[in-house]
């Protein structure tokens, strides 16, 4: 078909149309994107010089490899995807619209000769009588024949899976309707984090790229949160909030959401992310044991940051610093997560306003001290603070035309690839008061099976004489 | 009562049994030792089912209820059973006549469920919150189903790739290779694989999506696990697109055939053990 004198406009445009371009992108995409999956994404600047080198960094950001799904490279092998799929469908879609149209009912010999499946016999009863038998039996075991009768020949045509002709466009728009569909995501959608205490309203979410703030237009205030665990086990096995919905000063929903069923408001999704302990507002039981009289132990309640008087003597204990995940981390104490795993309250013990010493007081170490010698016990018995409930918030408008997208794209595959266009053609010919009949076929797909139904169509043809 | 491990562990030697009988009709090229093979694998998978239905059962005794597709060894139990039933339908199909599909199908099943019950920790574990979903079922068994096709592919596609070489240095009569299905036949049989498990891991893609939606808030991360099943889709459609084009017809095709399913072996596996990410298996 390459001309010589091809103009280079024409070859650039059959390029584009190529279904070697297609393969070639589809395995070009799958190569590149492994790429992203053995590079962490988005990591911070200083753990890839740590991880790698400082040229291979400079190397890496500049071939975008460290957000690659959303660089200009990538973006662009998908839009030439797109494109590829445009273009050849719109070239293809005539002929196919052309075959769709057409209804070749007569079968002359030049259409019997470029059949692959045919048979052909003889039998004594007349055509007229075969006529109806054969509309009968193909209308029963396949399609509704449309019979034309011209000079002394009976012609019978039917026809099945006409519209799966359609499928692969059904597959090729499908994937553009999901393409559009994430755009419009990326575009007029968002997503961000929202920390809510129990009882606490907040009217907005951290945005996740750009960690700024923005303003739902209503507020979310957490009316409990519970977390339930695996029996005999730490492991959680629910936890849900509890969340109403104010809008314009009303309550206009309550609902409890937990992993894998969050709430829906105005287009916004919010989903159960975390959740963790805040030491604001706590209040912790502290239990204080003279030395010399161990009986004489005392339980007093403190606020964070509060202090309290020991019964009896002019000793002050101020609560001064409180971590829930006690960790020591390069000389410094850092808390290991926002969980209760590990607490620890550091106390300062003040006597005439002058500062005696402080010591750290932990939950689960009670006989862990770090100055026996001193004058008062003390322990950490409890701490009890509010919990916080961690919220995955998104809004997605894109998301629906994404379903209907991959809708289209199932059904699309299915028709494609299960149903093909078959055609039967049956020709009885009278000749000297027997007929001559002769019945061809063909499917545009999966012809082994259409050979084998054709096969059998046959023999029920043959039978329907006797 | 008898435990599903033990069931399980009972289905291995049976689809030893069954491989040997496989290999044994390759051998001496009696059709008995198929319908024998073909016998003893349908009994271990029909035990098979039973004992996934069981350990369903057991999860709900253990008062952790969820269905035994959650963890490495629940997952792998299932992708032997797909394998067996993906070659027992092509069985059918074929008019009981794919003996040396079968001769590979029936190993691989072997293998995959022998390393699942001596290499993974077989106790029923809860659940963590993110797993407790519907999704999930409809997630994994549309994946697995479709891994389970494009293993039968892969083997199809070896057996192609074998008897297209002996085809073109010429078959001796009565030789192995002369018993071995026309590399016709293997090319059209891969396609036919490939299309079920291509139709199968698009709606495990979408479905996950779904899933990640509902659980996540979105519904496509670039998670490697995610990015690697689109690596995978993108093979298999670049297959398809091949077989389209003349020129692709047999061993390139075929190539892509492997490619495609050791794309599968590394989402599945590879991206667990050598990457990291959200997804905790499968
Ligand atoms: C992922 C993006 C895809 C692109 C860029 C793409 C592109 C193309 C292109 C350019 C052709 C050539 C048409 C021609 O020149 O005749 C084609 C054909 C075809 N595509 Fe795709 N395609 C994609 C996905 C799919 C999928 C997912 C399927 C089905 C599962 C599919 C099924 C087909 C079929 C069956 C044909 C052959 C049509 C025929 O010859 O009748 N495509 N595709």
């Amino acid at each position: 078909m390459a001309k010589e004198n091809k103009t280079i406009s024409a070859m650039v445009l059959d390029f584009f149309i190529s279904l070697k371009l297609t393969i070639f992108l589809l395995i070009f995409l799958a190569l590149t994107s492994i790429i992203g999956t053995v590079i962490r994404q988005n990591a911070d600047p200083s753990w890839y010089i740590h991880q790698y080198s400082q040229t291979s960094f400079r190397i890496f950001s500049a071939l975008d490899f460290l957000d690659l799904y959303h660089s200009w490279w990538f973006l662009a092998l998908i839009s030439l995807l797109s494109l590829n799929l445009t273009a050849c469908s719109i070239r293809r879609f005539p002929v196919t619209w052309k075959r769709f149209c057409q209804k070749k009912v007569l079968m002359d010999d030049g259409l019997h000769k470029s059949l692959p499946n045919k048979e052909s016999f003889g039998s004594k009863i007349s055509p007229e009588i075969l006529n109806q038998r054969y509309c009968r039996l193909l209308g029963k075991v396949f399609a509704r024949p449309v019979t034309t009768h011209s000079k002394d020949d009976y012609h019978l045509f039917s026809e099945k899976g006409k519209y799966s002709i359609f499928g692969v466009y059904v597959v090729h728009f499908s994937i553009l309707v999901i393409l559009a569909g994430s755009m419009v995501g990326n575009f007029f959608g968002y997503e961000g984090y929202m920390q809510l205490e129990e009882g606490q309203t907040r009217e907005g979410i951290y945005l996740k790229n750009t960690k700024h703030f923005k303003k739902l237009g209503f507020s979310v205030r957490c009316d409990d949160f519970k977390v339930t665990y695996y029996k005999e086990s730490k492991q959680p096995k629910d936890y849900k909030s509890i969340l109403t919905i104010i809008d314009q000063g009303e309550e206009v929903l309550t609902k409890t959401i937990e992993v894998n069923h969050p709430l829906r408001y105005r287009g916004i999704f919010f989903y159960q992310s975390n959740y963790g302990t805040t030491t604001r507002n706590g209040k912790l039981i502290i239990s204080v044991t003279p030395q010399k009289d161990e009986k004489k132990s005392k339980r007093y309640q403190v606020g964070l940051g509060e202090s309290f008087q020991i019964e009896g003597t002019d000793t002050w204990v101020k609560a001064a610093r409180f971590i829930p995940d006690f960790m020591i981390d390069e000389g410094k104490v850092v808390s290991k997560s926002n969980k209760l795993l590990n607490p620890a309250v550091e106390l300062v013990v003040i006597k005439d306003q002058v500062i005696q010493y402080s010591t750290w007081a932990f939950q689960r170490y009670p006989s862990f001290h770090g100055s026996s010698k001193k004058e008062f016990d003390l322990k950490l018995i409890d701490f009890q603070g509010s919990q916080y409930t961690g919220l995955q918030v998104a809004k997605d408008p894109g998301v629906m035309i994404v379903w209907a997208g991959c809708i289209l794209l199932i059904v699309g595959i299915m028709v494609t690839f299960f149903l093909s266009h078959q055609r039967i053609w049956l020709r009885i010919a009278a000749k000297d008061k027997k007929s001559l009949i002769t019945l061809a076929g063909s499917a545009n797909k999966n012809r082994e099976d259409f050979e084998r139904k054709f096969g059998k169509l046959a023999n029920m043809i043959k039978e329907a004489d006797k | 009562m008898i435990s599903s491990t033990s069931i399980f562990e009972g289905i291995i030697l049976f689809y030893l049994f069954s491989t040997v009988i496989y290999f044994a009709h390759l051998a001496f090229r009696s059709s008995i030792l198929h319908k024998i093979g073909l016998v003893v694998l349908s009994i271990g998978w029909l035990f098979h089912s039973g004992a996934i239905i069981l350990r369903w059962v057991e999860s709900y005794q253990l008062g952790i209820g969820h269905v035994p597709l959650t963890n490495f060894f629940e997952s792998m139990v299932f992708f032997s059973w797909a394998i067996v039933l993906i070659y027992l339908l092509l069985e059918c199909k074929y008019g009981f006549n794919v003996p040396t599909i079968g001769a590979f199908a029936s190993p691989l099943a072997f293998v995959v469920i022998f390393i699942a019950v001596t290499s993974f920790p077989s106790e029923i574990q809860p659940l963590v919150p993110a797993l407790q979903s519907d999704w999930l079922i409809y997630h994994v068994v549309t994946c697995f189903l479709a891994y389970g096709a494009f293993a039968v592919a892969f083997g199809a596609s070896i057996l192609f790739l074998v008897k297209q070489r002996k085809e073109k240095k010429g078959i001796r009569e009565g030789s192995i290779m002369d018993f071995f299905p026309s590399s016709d036949f293997l090319d059209e049989l891969t396609y036919k694989v490939i299309i079920i498990g291509f139709l199968m891991l698009t709606i495990g893609i979408i479905t996950g999506a779904a899933w990640a939606y509902y659980a996540w808030g979105r519904y496509w991360g670039w998670d490697p696990k995610e990015t690697w099943s689109l690596i995978t889709w993108f093979i298999y459609a670049a297959f398809l697109h091949a077989r389209f084009t003349r020129g692709w017809r047999g061993k390139k095709v075929a190539i892509l055939s492997i490619i495609g399913f050791l794309a599968v072996l590394f989402t599945y596996l590879g991206v667990n053990l050598v990457l990291s990410g959200l997804h905790s298996y499968a």
